[in-house]
């Protein structure tokens, strides 16, 4: 195969074994890679009403065909299994080198099965791969892991590990790779720590194989050109402050959510936005795998209250720990930040957790003996401690580490937690962004905007704007969005270049790019139809896991004070989010129920029957 | 007539002093076009907001209206 390796690693923790199988053609071209693979694979060997936390979960790492061939951004990987904070399936991506190196082992997929009795990691160097002891790396946070391991694998590997968080299963514990890059969300890193598996570790050796190496070249050519002609005079935002650098459209869109998601603006932004971590704290950028755009930032903080050194934060980070809990002082947030990736944590889950504590402790729900100390709106100090709690579930930690949905559950106010499927939101507030609304009630994971984004056209103006405030129309480019989404996840690109880059110029963002990489890369011959039908086919393959879990349209929702209190500040003011309105509109477009469940006709047009 | 204008980010070189939030008084019946040429402001790769919400270029402003520019971001 080409683009393609060919092969799956079948791990089984319980035993030990490490089995090779083959990758089926039609099943690679079927579902891509990466997020489609994945959720084909989680199909075939997940009762969708089993246990997150059970040994028959699997937790598969899958790469896309264009994972590490040079195209653009295309350096990610995906992590799909059951997740322990939704209990829907979870598919959550990262970047950097570890993905690109993975697939130079010789492997598309690891699916990890079972539960180890005792701590191990997975080495795999250039196509053999081994379980070795890992009880000397337990306890220890992602950086000393890491840099432990490549002392005894490689000093060229590249290490995907858990952090304390993970071992505690900590229900947003992360996967951290190349130390700062996060599978962040949905706890998959808790799902790692209960099969016992601390890393997983890489080696590889040459270059992917390419079907047509001449076209993929030529292709890769001119797209690269049109990027620099595009930002030679006007570099992208994103490489100038980062993803931070949003803080300052979502604050002027009045979306910037603030205090628990009361409101859409912070007094405060000023001080938290992207040209302010350039201007205080960035040492230097850094760019995942054949990225031109470079949007990481390694960052130093020198005030000795929250001193340290690392990467981030990103934009999702500095609103959930920033504008949410009214906090101010972006040392502190950049501390906070190093600390989840440290110990192995979701950023936007421990940040809307602490916002969410904060207004019950405001609200007279929470005691502050509970908590241990005082917890008021912007206090700096306290996300730092609580965070840090939170990742060793030390104190009241071990209550943040359920995340907000049972924290505010526990305390007879569930209706306060930010969240759909129990998942919190990214930074985007729905009264002021309704399509954005609509993407996180549908979206598989719960609260997410990686599921598609429809900030692109509703806040960026890409590929063209739409107004924010209205609902009527959003449900079909949401659809087009979230297939998009589907298609980028599993070929392994980013979302950032493959948006603006390599989709049509339309809100129907139909992949033509991502065709001719695809095609140059496999030789698989993709049509545009094909490639379009495999991202809904991806999308339905997930929807068909939820709805075997028992979940349904009153599971596509989004929290009350969003869909009935009147947004009370900036741009929205007045605004709801039309979540109804909408879904009767997508579940029409999908060829879905009203009850949110996908129609015989269209499984069997997709294959999924 | 009166209307206020906010610059950030990479459009604060734009300002026509040292600050880059002021009042400006113009004319009955001005476009957003007029303002920007007023300034010296390009055409494309930022974004322009009035009272938080984007508007045509030909566009005019009312009493009291907040126009907000900032260059082109996305990403999340």
């Amino acid at each position: 195969m080409y683009g393609w390796m060919g092969k799956i690693l079948r791990v089984d923790l319980t035993t030990g074994a490490c089995i090779e199988c083959a990758l089926d053609p039609s099943v690679a071209k079927d579902y891509i890679g990466g997020r489609g693979l994945g959720i084909h694979l989680l199909n075939q060997e997940m009762d969708p009403n089993g246990d997150a936390f059970s040994p028959e979960n699997p937790m598969i790492m899958a790469t896309g065909p264009l994972t590490g061939t040079g195209a653009p951004t295309g350096a990610r990987y995906m992590v799909m299994t059951k997740s322990p904070l939704t209990g829907a399936v979870t598919c959550s991506n990262s970047g950097g080198m570890f993905p690109t190196e993975f697939k130079r082992t010789g492997f598309d997929a690891i699916m990890f099965k079972g539960a180890s009795k005792s701590p191990v990691y997975l080495w795999i160097d250039q196509g053999k791969a081994e379980l070795r002891p890992a009880d000397h790396l337990w306890g220890k946070d992602t950086h000393q892991t890491t840099d432990l391991l490549l002392t005894e694998t490689h000093s060229k590997a590249k290490v995907a590990c858990i952090g304390p968080a993970g071992e505690k299963q900590v229900l947003f514990a992360s996967i951290m790779n190349d130390k700062h890059r996060a599978a962040g969300r949905s706890g998959v890193g808790a799902v790692m720590g209960s099969k016992n598996l601390k890393a997983v570790v890489v080696r590889g050796k040459g270059r992917i194989p390419l079907a047509d190496s001449d076209r993929f070249k030529a292709f890769n050519k001119k797209i690269l050109d049109t990027f620099k002609d595009d930002t030679r005079d006007t570099p992208l935002g994103l490489t100038v402050n980062g993803t931070a650098g949003v803080v300052t459209a979502t604050q002027n869109f009045g979306v910037l959510p603030t205090k628990n998601w009361q409101q859409g603006t912070f007094d405060g932004w000023e001080k938290i936005d992207g040209g302010q971590l350039t201007k205080r704290f960035l040492k230097k950028n850094s760019a995942c795998y054949g990225c031109p755009i470079g949007c990481g930032r390694l960052t130093k903080v020198d005030d000795p209250r929250f001193a340290g050194e690392g990467e981030g934060p990103e934009y999702e980070t500095v609103y959930a720990m920033g504008s949410n809990c009214m906090i101010d002082d972006l040392a502190a947030i950049t501390k906070a930040n190093y600390i989840c990736n440290e110990l192995g944590m979701d950023t936007i889950t421990m940040g809307a957790t602490i916002a969410c504590a904060m207004e019950l402790v405001e609200r007279g729900y929470l005691p502050e003996d509970q908590v241990g100390r005082s917890l008021n709106w912007g206090d700096a100090e306290a996300l730092v401690e609580l965070t840090r709690m939170t990742g060793n579930r030390e104190g009241f930690g071990d209550q943040l580490a359920e995340g907000s949905y049972r924290l505010a559950d526990r305390y007879g106010h569930p209706e306060l937690a930010p969240v759909s499927k129990k998942q919190e939101f990214p930074g985007y507030e729905p009264r002021g962004s309704q399509a954005m609304g609509l993407a996180y009630a549908t979206s598989p994971i719960g609260g997410s905007h990686m599921r598609g984004d429809p900030a692109y056209f509703e806040l960026f103006s890409v590929p063209k704007p739409m107004d924010p405030h209205q609902w009527e129309g959003k449900a079909k480019v949401t659809k087009a969005f979230q297939d998009l989404s589907a298609i980028i996840d599993s070929a392994g690109l980013c979302i950032f270049f493959a948006v603006r880059n390599l989709a049509a110029k339309d809100l129907g963002v139909a992949p033509t790019g991502i065709l001719e990489y695809l095609n140059a890369a496999t030789g698989a011959d993709y049509t545009l139809e094909e490639l379009m039908q495999a991202g809904e086919r991806i999308i339905n393959a997930e929807r068909l896991f939820l709805t075997k879990a028992g979940f349904t349209r009153k599971d596509d929702s989004l929290p009350d004070r969003l869909t009935q209190t009147p947004a009370p500040t900036g741009p929205a003011k007045g605004c709801v989010c039309h979540l109804d309105n909408m879904l009767d509109d997508y579940y029409q477009v999908r060829g879905w129920t009203q009850n949110g469940v996908p129609r015989n006709a269209l499984l069997d047009q997709l294959g999924l029957l | 007539m009166h209307i206020n204008i906010k610059l950030y980010g990479a459009m604060k070189k734009y300002a026509p002093g040292d600050t880059t939030q002021f009042e400006l008084i113009i004319e009955s019946g001005a476009s957003l076009k007029d303002i920007l040429r007023l300034f010296s402001i390009p055409e494309k790769g930022y974004v322009f907001l009035v009272n938080g919400r984007r508007i045509d270029k030909t566009s005019c402003f009312n009493e009291g209206d907040t126009l907000v520019l900032f260059p082109e971001i996305s990403g999340g």
